[in-house]
């Protein structure tokens, strides 16, 4: 095919990647709210550019599927910016006007956020990955399944063959979720492999009944009369099944994407690995044991409080410390990248990357809306450490503070992301409210959810486009194309976000007081009367949707007026973090510190990956374990990612299905 | 002294986040004036419940009164076979006079800076000593990934099919790419990252064109493909006039 231009940024792949976008968008939010689960789609548009670009309408290069991709990514991506945190306030004020200019400004912050974020992290794509050189496993996956089919057919049926095999290996964690008539689909947990109960010591023996007990509190913590499960949910206790102690915990996660990613990280993510020994098999049973943990909490229940009270906090401090050096060492690369972008020197014909001028033409204007949405959505105070400025400067503070943290907590989730394939975007949220709540006083809740719920949109943005342009490194896209495409599409999440939580919150209200006003309808006159009015329930416990992710935030919010929140150990692991990046390599602190903060078995499954990537380069060498092992793990990533998806969109279906059958 | 500063920074590590586990806990035993009117921000003490269930004597939130303290203080010896012996409570209130393992994490931290800076002054000769495979970017390495470029887009005429294409590309990946890649490291750790950026960046462009060249072979859009490896090749030149200003600028 010569003499044709080759389609890159073209209307079909725009279209089509803002329609996947909107659907994933809408889908997301109320799969988000309802049972907690949110997910980029990188692979899943990718996988619907093939079969709809190419299989359907005949149309579409490499780089057009990726161009599809990115802007799906783009619109559907920032759907947890929003579910996280604007929920929140009708958590806290049931009567919390809808569709209100509050919540549009909010939106329209949202979106001036996402664009922002896209905007922040362009310059740093030279530094991440042309010299740091970040993996990004997703970003690399989809490269994979992007090349498959040029890749010849032995590389595609591996790709395959690996999606099925995760499929099949996944579903059983997750199939739970569906239920028919009262009955839930058959998961893991329902094979019943459990450990053996000890035989009853003989009467009067006191040491073999002491020896029973003993064995007997190893084998049911619950005290149900049956043994712990081995394959609990998602979860396979080896620890459990090895005798190991219940503190030492020893638990993998059923995730063939968390291995996948592990070995796409290879051996560079050991040291994840490594910081989750360090958080769960050192720090969590010495805190035990030492006393710091109260006295209520039993063996099994070591792992899980030390993460809370302890690992989970130290983490984000260590994320933070370890990001700023990060960015200390990576200054006079972000320099050079800087002045590279600045003089727009042009080496070829094309112009390879987005220029400053332009960046700073988007981003001016996006800081200009943040400032008019706290400016009207913030109540004025006294109270906190802006108390004694006026309004307008305590809002001009707000927003300057908003836009370097935008900057800021982008680099740690762009980098995190890079590393692991993990953002802590939950973590990175709370800190914004916290910040927010110091600023501008605790009771100042709509602002710090305002500006929360911005920079969790802008840093999805950047994780988002660092990913993507990690992949078109791979393919060979030109990136100033996929910079300006997801630019100019990052402010359309946000806004199908929020008309879908309206939508629900609506519908909510409805059902609510419709169930309401048939309960009181048989109740009798005195209870009739004390319940008064039937009021309905915009979103939280007690509907459809529980908004599991905003209900801890409202928790944090609550721990802050409380004066609950650990300081100090974000203090702590924030001087760790700094010390560690100081030494080999300056993502050390990150990277320990977001083992710090993950739950322990998605970090052994993703460590058994990298140390499954050493042993293959070592056994078949780097070039195989490169050549074969790249696409194996993108089929574990897309196989993964496309059932969780089918499953939660069936989980969703089948009530309305029930009821029509 | 790798293997010194490795086991300094997760000596150093380790006791600054054990240490860190106490900062907001105190002992039950403190004088009164110390724990008086503290909060509990953790459930406290435990007693035998029903069914062998044990249950917090002072829930979370409650104020640390003489009632409670004393409550306290009673029952902290434990239920012998059932409940060990407990020493600390946590509270929401933090002072660094009250802290426990303070000292822990300060020389945690020492350590832990101590070994950083050991593992930073001897990174660049470690780094240098790697795996002999690493291909050193030089000027010589650049241009002899230059010349097989060249080579392709001399028979780029004759190839006719993109599948050709892919393979030349492919073969040019491994052979120079892949190990120039891995040699990133000695280089930056030789030149520094700020020296080393603009070369990097430039051999970066390199591998994005011939992977470019190898999207548009695999689509069959063989011109584009060309004209992406003539990219890769001015590329290959910028790498060259970089890597000698560096050169010069070390002379």
């Amino acid at each position: 095919m010569t003499g044709k231009r080759y389609p890159e940024v073209t209307w079909s792949s725009m279209v089509f990647g803002i329609f996947v976008g909107v659907l994933m968008n809408a889908s997301m939010t109320y799969a988000g709210l309802k049972i907690g689960f949110t997910i980029t789609g990188s692979a899943i548009a990718a996988v619907l550019g093939f079969g709809v670009l190419r299989g359907v309408l005949r149309r579409g290069s490499i780089l057009e599927v990726n161009l599809a991709q990115t802007v799906a990514s783009t619109v559907n991506t920032i759907t947890s910016g929003i579910i996280f945190t604007v929920p929140v306030l009708f958590l806290i004020d049931r009567d919390q006007p809808r569709g209100g200019l509050g919540l549009w400004l909010i939106t329209l912050a949202c979106a001036a956020g996402a664009v922002m974020g896209c905007a922040f992290i362009v310059p740093l794509r030279k530094q991440m990955i042309e010299i740091d050189r970040l993996r990004f496993p997703t970003g690399t996956a989809m490269s994979a399944i992007l090349r498959a089919p040029g890749a010849g057919g032995k590389k595609s049926l591996v790709l395959l063959v690996a999606a099925i095999f995760a499929a099949i290996l996944f579903y059983p964690t997750a199939s739970t979720q569906l239920k028919w008539r009262g009955r839930h689909a058959l998961g893991y947990s329902d094979q019943e492999w459990r450990l053996a109960m000890p035989e009853p010591a003989p009467a009067g023996d006191a040491s073999a009944e002491a020896a029973y007990h003993a064995q007997l509190h190893r084998v049911d913590h619950d005290r149900d009369g049956k043994g712990d499960l081995v394959l609990d949910g998602e979860e396979f206790h080896l620890g459990r099944l090895l005798g190991i102690p219940d503190f030492l915990a020893l638990t993998l996660a059923i995730s063939p994407l968390s291995f996948g990613a592990g070995y796409l990280s290879g051996r560079p993510g050991l040291m994840v690995l490594a910081g989750g020994v360090l958080a769960y098999w050192v720090l969590a049973p010495a805190a035990y044991l030492g006393g710091f943990m109260p006295p209520t909490v039993q063996d099994f229940q070591v792992t899980e409080s030390a993460r809370i009270g302890l690992t989970r906090p130290l983490g984000i401090g260590m994320l933070l410390g370890g990001a700023t050096m990060g960015i200390v060492a990576a200054l006079p690369a972000m320099r050079a990248a800087l002045k590279s972008i600045a003089s727009a020197t042009r080496i070829t014909k094309r112009q390879d990357e987005m220029d400053l001028r332009t960046i700073l033409l988007i981003a001016a204007p996006c800081a200009i809306v943040l400032f008019f949405a706290a400016h009207l959505t913030r109540t004025p105070s006294d109270s906190g450490w802006l108390g004694g400025l006026p309004f307008l400067a305590q809002n001009l503070v707000i927003t300057i503070v908003g836009v370097v943290w935008i900057w800021f907590a982008g680099i740690i989730i762009a980098q995190c992301t890079g590393m692991t394939d993990w953002s802590p975007i939950s973590g990175i949220a709370l800190l914004t409210v916290v910040l927010v709540m110091l600023l501008g006083g605790t009771s100042d809740v709509v602002g710090a959810v305002m500006v929360g719920a911005t920079l969790c949109c802008a840093v999805t943005a950047s994780a988002d486009m660092m990913t993507d342009l990690k992949t078109g490194q791979l393919i060979g896209s030109i990136p100033r194309r996929q910079q300006m495409s997801q630019t100019l599409t990052a402010a359309i999440g946000p806004f199908v976000s929020m008309a879908t939580l309206m939508l629900i919150i609506s519908n909510n209200l409805e059902q609510t007081k419709s169930a309401e006003i048939a309960r009181l309808a048989n109740a009798p006159a005195a209870e009739r009367a004390a319940a008064g009015e039937p009021q309905g329930i915009p979103i939280g416990p007690g509907t459809e949707t529980p908004a599991p992710q905003a209900t801890a935030l409202l928790a944090v919010i609550n721990g802050m007026q409380g004066g609950e929140l650990p300081y100090a150990l974000y203090g702590c692991g924030a001087v760790l973090g700094l010390l560690l990046g100081v030494g080999a390599f300056s993502g050390l602190g990150v990277l320990v510190g977001i083992s710090m903060y993950l739950p322990f078995h998605s970090i052994l499954t993703y460590g058994l990956g990298c140390v499954t990537q050493m042993i293959v380069a070592k056994v078949k060498g780097d070039d195989w374990a490169e050549e074969w092992g790249v696409p194996t793990c993108a089929g574990f990533v897309i196989g993964e990612g496309l059932l969780a998806l089918g499953i939660a969109a069936l989980a969703l279906a089948l009530p309305s299905l029930e009821k029509m059958f | 002294m790798q293997w010194v500063a490795a086991l300094l920074m997760m000596i150093g590590t380790s006791l600054g986040v054990y240490g860190a586990a106490s900062a907001y806990y105190v002992p039950i035993d403190a004088p009164d004036n110390v724990i008086l009117n503290l909060t509990l921000n953790d459930d406290a003490g435990a007693t035998p419940g029903d069914r062998g269930a044990i249950v917090p004597i002072a829930k979370r939130g409650r104020n640390l009164d003489a009632a409670a303290i004393a409550e306290l203080r009673t029952n902290s010896a434990g239920t012998p076979g059932q409940i060990p012996a407990w020493k600390y409570v946590r509270v929401k209130e933090f002072a660094w006079s009250r802290w426990p393992g303070k000292w822990i994490t300060v020389t945690g931290t020492l350590m832990l800076l101590g070994g950083a800076l050991l593992a930073r002054k001897t990174r660049g000769v470690v780094v240098a000593a790697e795996d002999g495979s690493v291909m050193t970017i030089s000027i010589a390495s650049i241009t002899g990934l230059e010349a097989d470029i060249e080579a392709i887009l001399r028979q780029s005429q004759s190839l006719g099919a993109g599948k050709a294409i892919c393979d030349l590309t492919d073969a040019i990946q491994r052979r120079w790419i892949t190990p120039l890649v891995r040699g990133q490291q000695p280089f930056i750790a030789a030149n520094g990252i700020g020296r080393a950026a603009e070369s990097l960046s430039a051999l970066a462009a390199v591998e994005r064109n011939l992977n470019r060249a190898w999207s548009a072979a695999a689509d069959d859009y063989l011109e584009e493909s060309i004209e992406a490896l003539e990219d890769a090749r001015i590329y290959c030149q910028s790498t060259r006039e970089k890597l000698a200003k560096l050169e010069r600028g070390a002379a």
